[in-house]
């Protein structure tokens, strides 16, 4: 085709750019070339109007996506409407950004991680032993789902008894409108008890999730309301009552909203993204047996397993990382004003050629691989030491303990979009 | 082979601290440093030095031959 035409089809993508549908998912790497090649700092509409902006921008290019994470000046992280109040840290600028990480940091460090190896081996291969008493299983919910959710509730001292409740409020706030079809179910629930009209099929509307949303994020902000004020009155050995004893630069301790933004945060950061991750990961190897194989033949190697988990997750890399421009900016020749909204797509990023030679092949042994699935800057994924450890004992146990399988043949994955993931992946024992 | 991080670019990916823990550690705050016997990297860590360094995510890591 040519340019002329390709610069077209760019714009035309760019226009209806919508992330945050199933849809998207099926040309996402196609379309994410195209723009990176033809139109590498997009115009967008969709995105734009979906989340209130005055106009949005759709960067594919790894060096301006870096360039972009890096600038917290310009591009500040409190970039959409939030249900009370914005989150911490994820939706804070430097410097109290720095003073809120600097509380939580030393919680999540390497040393404190690799101190948890021995309980995620446990519990990892606890669920793997249920799961695999059957010879057919949806793999998310038996695995990727509760492995990294129960180890972070545990963590932050979120009862497991509330485990299921839990979820569901994390499926409402997140799932509603990506194709995710509990997410969905649950949301349609929770607007007819709100009175409201929803269609049978199809996206609900945006004015309907949107009190879905402040509804369910009111109901978690009560729950962790009575959770601090448990932990105020009996402290216990976990992040709650630790966040509760922490201060603000060594000044103050922190607010009670500061406490439940902060809680907030937590949950909708810490409770899908491994998920997300190793659901994509186990559907690719169950696509591909080749790509398992090698996993399989390489994963006893320490080093050799350390380098095959970054590659792993830059090429499913999950994030959608977006920003508002706090001031008119010239990026790459482009005008952006006050008030845009950036999108930063770290696995378009990640599948840069400039950056990554044959960007779209699994390479185990991939050397450089500065990739962006952490994210980039000041906001990398806080969780990184921990989201490393599970993603590697999660997946090399899993490989110990069922090396064959293959996707269910009736029943067909069902993919989400926005923060991609899969949310059921049935797998039959080969 | 000399090896240091420079502080004002690390955001603590910990990639350094995975390839080669002897040489690469973590502050309090998540931050890398550079073990201070080590700075001056033993012929056996080069190889793993040289790793780290193009791994960093933030290009933090810096080697002078």
């Amino acid at each position: 085709m040519s340019d002329r035409k390709n610069l077209n089809r760019a714009v035309s993508v760019a226009r209806g750019y919508d992330p945050y549908t199933s849809e998207w998912l099926e040309h996402e790497f196609e379309s994410y070339a195209l723009l990176r090649e033809h139109l590498p700092v997009a115009r967008t509409e969709q995105l734009a109007y979906r989340r209130q902006f005055n106009g949005g921008w759709l960067l594919t290019r790894y060096d301006d996506i870096s360039a972009c994470l890096s600038d917290t000046d310009v591009f500040s992280s409190q970039s959409s409407d939030y249900p009370q109040r914005p989150w911490i840290p994820q939706a804070i600028d430097p410097p109290s950004h720095t003073a809120y990480r600097r509380i939580m940091n030393k919680w999540f460090t390497p040393e404190a991680m690799t101190a948890m190896e021995p309980h995620l081996w446990d519990f990892a291969g606890e669920l793997l032993d249920k799961m695999l008493q059957k010879d057919e299983f949806d793999f998310v919910a038996d695995f990727a789902d509760p492995f990294p959710t129960v180890i972070f509730c545990e963590l932050f001292g979120f009862p497991l008894d509330d485990y299921e409740q839990l979820m569901d409020w994390k499926n409402t706030l997140m799932h509603a409108t990506d194709g995710h079809s509990a997410g969905r179910a649950l949301a349609v629930a929770k607007a007819k008890e709100l009175g409201l009209q929803t269609p049978d099929e199809g996206e609900l509307p945006s004015e309907v999730a949107g009190q879905v949303y402040g509804a369910t994020a009111a109901a978690l902000y009560e729950y962790f309301g009575g959770l601090l004020e448990q932990r105020r009155e009996h402290a216990r050995n976990d992040m709650i009552s630790q966040l509760i004893a922490s201060e603000y630069d060594g000044e103050r301790p922190l607010t009670n909203e500061e406490l439940l933004d902060t809680l907030f945060l937590m949950f909708m950061a810490g409770l899908d993204t491994v998920a997300s991750a190793m659901g994509l990961i186990v559907k690719t190897f169950a696509e591909q047996p080749d790509k398992r194989r090698e996993f399989i033949a390489l994963m006893d190697d320490s080093q050799k397993l350390t380098l095959a988990v970054e590659e792993l997750v830059r090429t499913h890399a999950i994030v959608l990382l977006p920003r508002r421009v706090t001031e008119e900016k010239e990026f790459e020749g482009a005008s952006m004003h006050a008030g845009d909204q950036v999108m930063c797509p770290t696995m378009a990023g990640n599948r840069d050629p400039e950056q990554f030679e044959n960007p779209d092949e699994i390479i185990y042994d991939r050397v450089p691989n500065r990739h962006m699935g952490f994210g980039h800057g000041p906001h990398r994924c806080l969780g990184i030491h921990l989201a490393r450890r599970e993603l590697r004992i999660g997946l090399q146990l899993l490989h110990q303990r069922m090396p064959d399988y293959e996707l269910h043949p009736d029943k067909k994955p069902e993919l989400f979009g926005g923060m991609k993931g899969a949310s059921s992946l049935w797998l039959r024992k080969g | 082979m000399r090896v240091e991080i420079i502080a004002d670019k690390c955001q603590g990916h910990g990639m350094c601290n995975m390839v080669c823990p002897s040489v690469f550690k973590h502050d309090e705050d998540g931050f890398g440093y550079v073990v201070a016997e080590l700075a001056e990297v033993p012929a056996e860590l080069q190889d793993e030095v040289r790793l780290a360094e193009v791994q960093c995510p933030e290009r933090a890591i810096v080697i002078e031959d």
